[in-house]
């Protein structure tokens, strides 16, 4: 078979099942079953499979993607994540749009202690959202610096999917980790400028009102107390990794044990909240995971039928520039992301980007930055951004779709300028990593 | 729609119905197991860490078996994450059906998943039976056989074609009583 009629058939049983509605990961196996049958020798070629699951996932390397997730998942069901949000908005006062400042501010925080981009928007739009209507907020500018600094906890470490990433991408984990802290802060400072010029210009936007009177000590107390605690934790965790203490599997470890530590300390880990955030990490790690174990061995029989080979060799007879390869990369992701969950997309596209960077002379490290970025995007992007429908699941009950889209839409905007950014200055995302050399 | 005692078919349904309560039971208590090794994880790896930075040796056995567990975990769970309704779905088309034709097409597709699984499991079967009768095993610190691994996946692919099969009768179900005349008179 042609490698075209492959790659056609291929990508088409995937995609034709998966919009059909049939659970990714069994539209993945069903092209695996077929791929193989034709590909891989028939019926021993599909024998063998069962174990290249277990190869695929299998893997010390992915249990990070875990470890993440129950860091986040304990803070978040034990309430403590809630507390330090609390603090937070003590903290801030007299500023334009004060309580989108306080979401941002406290997303970034929480970002630095989990691992998962829902549960990041979840606790902020529980906790920050019904305020903001009550006080008269508008939902462009309310709802909108929620979901974009949901998804800042893909950048800043710990962040699941960076690890996903570089590990599928047999790249340093570590320096992925470490590489997205400093667009994840320019992320959240662009934001909150964004936020406090527009609501100067238009005060209608976030109506002001008087916060609480309170002394130095009673604004800063539970700052000290709530928040302050919880940095040990990113401590830890990028700290081990920094210093090369820790591999880092070892250091997300520590991280759920210094997360569970900081929850007991404040009084708040219960039996239930344990089972709950315990029984959220194997859902979420098992719903990722089995995709992996899927499209791994879909990555193989592509290979195997040629269609990688004949597809990259198709596209570097066009004589791309690395930028101009680039570009074409992000437009691909942009437009998947649109339709695909990340985990997917980034599963789609990996075989085909990393041999094409490679070949192109491209950075992996950098190129694995920006598709974070992209990915990040893509839980905004309509119709099926991830995090557009976690924030219309907490706002309130007559905020329509089309409201949650146009929240996200300036944010979506202040992404692909930071995405701009770091792909003509690609030092922002590599220096950090370059000090772990 | 709900058949009288002593109708053949409504023993049926309340028998089937029995049956998905009971799966429901075993894929939470495989959830519930799951969910207690990713604690452990947690906890067996800082404590890896602290004995071999303390000077106290290691377990070298440790990162396999977590590798194993990592690997068995994800399928056994895999029903219950079904049952729970979190595997990843594009359901586009499914909302922008009409309720009967949705319902159709979710037929369909819980038969195509329990025919994926089913192959899945039958070719597990035999890559277990082969390594069973090759005597196959993976010799790192630890030596597993292939039997073994190859047995928990088709265990857990067989769960995951039941627990489509059972979605089809819910699905069924809600047809029934879609259908069922005195759901349209309101009664």
């Amino acid at each position: 078979m042609e490698w075209q009629a492959a790659l056609v058939m291929m990508l088409g049983i995937v995609v034709v099942c998966m919009f059909a509605g049939l659970p990714v990961v069994i539209a993945f196996f069903g092209a695996n079953i077929v791929g193989t049958m034709i590909f891989l020798g028939g019926d021993a070629g599909l024998a063998s499979m069962p174990m290249e699951f277990q190869r695929a996932i299998g893997r010390f390397s992915l249990t990070p993607v875990a470890l993440f997730l129950l860091m986040g998942e304990l803070l978040f069901h034990t309430g403590v994540a809630f507390k330090a949000i609390a603090a937070i908005d003590r903290l801030i006062s007299r500023v334009p749009g004060r309580l989108s400042v306080v979401s941002i501010a406290g997303g970034t925080v929480f970002s630095s202690l989990s691992g998962s981009t829902i549960a990041n928007t979840a606790i902020l739009g529980s906790v920050l959202l019904p305020d903001m209507m009550k006080r008269g907020y508008q939902p462009t500018i309310a709802m909108g610096p929620i979901m974009a600094t949901g998804g800042i906890a893909m950048l800043i470490p710990p962040s699941a999917l960076a690890v996903l990433l570089a590990s599928l991408a047999e790249q340093s984990i570590a320096k992925l980790l470490i590489a997205g802290i400093l667009p994840g802060i320019l992320m959240a400072i662009l934001f909150v400028a964004y936020v406090v010029c527009r609501c100067s210009l238009n005060p209608a936007l976030a109506p002001s009102y008087d916060v609480e009177k309170m002394t130095a000590a009673e604004r800063w107390m539970p700052f000290v107390k709530y928040v302050l605690p919880l940095f040990s934790i990113f401590v830890v965790v990028v700290g081990s990794i920094f210093f090369k203490w820790a591999a880092p599997t070892e250091a997300a470890a520590l991280g759920c044990i210094a997360a569970a530590v900081a929850c007991i300390c404040y009084r708040a880990l219960t039996w239930s909240a344990l089972k709950k955030a315990l029984l959220e990490t194997a859902k979420i790690n098992t719903m990722i995971m089995i995709i992996i174990a899927g499209s791994l061995t879909f990555s193989q029989v592509l290979a195997v039928s040629g269609s990688v080979d004949g597809l990259l060799a198709q596209i570097t007879a066009v004589n791309l520039t690395p930028f101009m390869a680039i570009i074409m990369m992000m437009l691909v992701l942009l437009f998947l992301g649109a339709f695909m969950d990340q985990v997917s997309m980034l599963l789609l596209t990996l075989p085909f980007f990393m041999p094409f960077a490679a070949a192109q002379g491209i950075d992996a490290l950098w190129l694995m930055v920006l598709m974070l970025i992209v990915m990040e995007i893509s839980l905004l992007t309509p119709p099926f951004g991830l995090l557009l429908f976690v924030m219309k699941g907490v706002a309130p009950f007559k905020t329509s779709l089309m409201q949650v889209y146009a929240a996200a839409l300036p944010f979506v905007c202040i992404e692909l300028f930071v995405l701009a950014l770091l792909i003509v200055f690609p030092s922002v995302a590599l220096w950090l990593p370059s000090l772990i050399n | 729609m709900e058949l009288p005692n002593n109708s053949p078919r409504g023993g049926e349904r309340r028998f089937l119905a029995r049956v998905d309560r009971f799966f429901g039971h075993v894929t939470l208590a495989l959830g519930y197991v799951v969910a207690v090794s990713m604690g452990l994880f947690a906890l067996s790896i800082a404590l890896d860490l602290a004995m071999r930075r303390l000077g106290l040796g290691n377990m070298p056995w440790l990162y396999e078996v977590i590798e194993y567990v990592l690997y068995a975990g994800v399928f056994l769970a895999a029903p219950w994450v079904l049952r729970e309704g979190a595997h990843v779905r594009v359901d586009l088309l499914l909302t922008a059906l009409s309720d009967k034709a949705a319902l159709a097409l979710e037929k369909c597709l819980n038969i195509a998943g329990a025919a994926v699984s089913l192959v899945l499991a039958y070719y597990g079967w035999r890559a277990g039976f082969e390594a069973f009768v090759g005597n196959s095993r993976q010799f790192k610190t630890l030596v597993v056989h292939d039997s073994l691994l190859m047995g928990i996946f088709t265990f857990a692919l067989l769960l995951l074609a039941i627990e489509f099969l059972l979605r089809l009768r819910r699905v069924q179900e809600t047809v029934a009583a879609v259908d069922d005349p005195t759901n349209k008179a309101g009664f």
